[in-house]
């Protein structure tokens, strides 16, 4: 049966696909290696070396991007999926609001970015804004601070924002991870007389790790890539205290920098793959092991 | 069984108390956008102290007249529904070769779709190709664009679904004289629905929201999508909270319809995406 099975499974089903890839991530990717060693602005490329790099990685308005990346990347990351965790645990044993609360925990998932970023301009209104009257209200009025205008806070604050609207995501994954554990290791570990704390470390984690390891990587990747949430908040505001890669990008591009912005994308691009690609292969040869 | 009772019941309230920080801010935000500017702008969670039909109405008509509601709905609509399909079409397709086949090319096809879920596309260069094909600025490419984003995850959703196609099936077509084209459509893809339908569903979501795209293909107010009209629309009106607010819950509505309805496709989908990536 080699022969039929060939001729229907044709390589041919491949070709939209893969015209979409070349278009959009192949040739834009290979291109960007030239691109960003000219002062290119859609009329013209001159060729000027390693100028964007020196000048992404030297003026202080843009290496900050690199540092507010990784303090987004690695806040976002950590408390999404530790959320994530705990809100699936919550949400799976059986509750009666169970359902409920899984719909409302995944509703900001699903909300636009524009739509969150506007609401959480109006809860992180310096003055009176919903956060800092309830801050207020519990006496601590005195500490409220500007979440989104005080320049070494901003980072945090849109992380936050970030987090709000991401934790559900960890969760719906790490609990599809928590449905697939059979009954049957919780049964045997209560008749070993497994305390909760017992099976959490024995059964729990090590039977979720998978979608843990799921849930970790599509954050990182998600963090490491930010723009919108960034942009729709602060514009990288105020001055250049939250900006980030991805913002930076999308500065430099509107403001007729292509040669720049290209530059800023391509540390990007390899940024993410040295990061990710690794942890990926690490984290699934461990899989494997387990 | 006493004690886990009351254990059950704390966990409901501590459930109940953790939804508020979805809820509260959601309630905010559809409560302020029925105020007048001054009532919006104390940004407060109380009713409007004057509760009138005809504030809410004036507040949603000049959202639609001043913010390029209709026209951003119209654009939106277009891009997402045919990105959508552009979907569907290139990613069944790939996703069914690549589950029955396990040559080197589809090993690498493999890794290239990974890939395009891992690294970020280079969005400024394509500018660049774009113009050698004559479509800047033109929905074309940004439902191209948007297609190409959503073909790795969509890709690995078939694929997956496809090992639960039997494959005596393509057999079958094979000696009643069938083309593998003509198989798939007629017999593998009607298969399919339960997949396709998540896919639909989670890329309409993806796409109607998306914002990075169209802000950077599309910048003229006009012939953008609704997330860049509504961020352009609080450019303008930054202190008047309820039509900011007005357009939010406008621009939330249609996947909040949508998330009630299918809600369990679309968690379960987005879970088993994520799995399989």
């Amino acid at each position: 049966m080699a022969k039929p099975t060939r001729s229907i499974y044709s390589y041919s089903f491949l070709i939209p696909g893969a015209i979409l890839f070349m278009i959009f991530f192949l040739i834009p990717t290979l291109i960007s290696f030239y691109f960003s060693l000219t002062d290119w602005n859609l009329i013209r490329a001159n060729f000027v070396g390693l100028d964007n790099f020196k000048y992404l990685l030297t003026n202080p308005d843009l290496n900050i991007g690199f540092k507010n990346t990784f303090i987004f990347t690695v806040l976002t990351t950590i408390l999404k999926v530790v959320f994530g965790l705990l809100l699936a645990l919550l949400v799976n044993r059986g509750l009666k609001f169970q359902n409920f609360l899984r719909t409302v925990f995944f509703f900001p998932v699903i909300l636009s970015t524009v739509a969150v970023g506007l609401m959480f301009s109006s809860l992180y209104y310096p003055t009176h804004g919903l956060i800092n009257s309830i801050l207020t209200w519990v006496g601590l009025g005195s500490i409220a601070p500007d979440w989104l205008g005080d320049i070494h806070l901003v980072i945090y604050s849109v992380s936050w924002v970030d987090i709000w609207k991401g934790a559900g995501f960890c969760m719906v994954i790490i609990l599809a991870g928590l449905q697939s554990v059979s009954k049957d290791y919780y049964e045997a570990a209560a008749v070993d007389g497994g305390n909760s704390f017992d099976v959490f470390k024995h059964i729990t984690i090590p039977m979720v790790r998978p979608a843990l390891f799921s849930a970790f990587i599509i954050c990182l990747i998600g963090g490491l890539r930010a723009f919108d949430i960034i942009w729709v908040t602060t514009k990288g505001g105020p001055g250049s205290a939250s900006e980030v890669i991805g913002s930076i990008v999308y500065r430099q591009f509107a403001d007729g920098y292509f040669g720049i912005a290209t530059a800023a994308g391509l540390l990007l691009f390899i940024l993410v793959s040295v990061i990710v690609f690794p942890t990926y292969l690490l984290l699934s040869r461990k899989e494997v092991e387990m | 069984m006493k004690s886990s009772q009351k254990n059950s019941i704390g966990l409901e309230i501590i459930g109940l108390l953790l939804s508020l920080i979805v809820l509260i801010p959601v309630y905010f935000v559809v409560v302020n956008s029925f105020k007048t500017v001054n009532d919006a702008a104390d940004m407060l969670l109380t009713w409007p102290h004057k509760f009138q039909l005809s504030q809410i109405i004036a507040n949603y008509k000049q959202v639609f007249v001043d913010g390029n509601i209709i026209s951003a709905l119209i654009n939106s609509t277009i891009i997402t529904t045919c990105a959508v399909a552009v979907i569907i079409f290139a990613s069944a397709m790939a996703g069914y070769v690549l589950q029955r086949k396990s040559g080197k090319l589809s090993t690498f096809f493999s890794f290239i779709v990974l890939s395009g879920l891992i690294v970020p596309p280079a969005i400024v260069p394509t500018f660049w190709v774009l113009k050698l094909l004559h479509l800047n600025g033109t929905f074309l490419s940004v439902i191209l664009m948007q297609a190409a984003i959503g073909f790795s995850f969509s890709t690995l959703l078939y694929t997956a679904f496809c090992k639960t196609v039997s494959k005596e099936i393509d057999e079958a077509a094979f000696i009643d004289g069938c083309s593998g084209m003509k198989h798939f459509f007629k017999i593998i893809f009607p298969l399919l629905t339960p997949v396709t339908t998540t896919i639909g569903l989670i890329q309409c979501i993806i796409i109607w929201n998306d914002f990075t795209i169209p802000m950077y293909f599309l910048s003229s107010a006009s012939s953008t999508t609704l997330p860049v009209t509504v961020f352009m629309f609080f450019g303008k009106y930054v202190s008047s909270w309820n039509l900011v607010f007005a357009d939010v819950v406008l621009i939330a509505l249609p996947v909040t319809i949508l998330y009630l309805l299918a809600q369990r496709f679309i968690i379960e989908g987005m879970a088993a995406g994520a799995i399989k990536g």
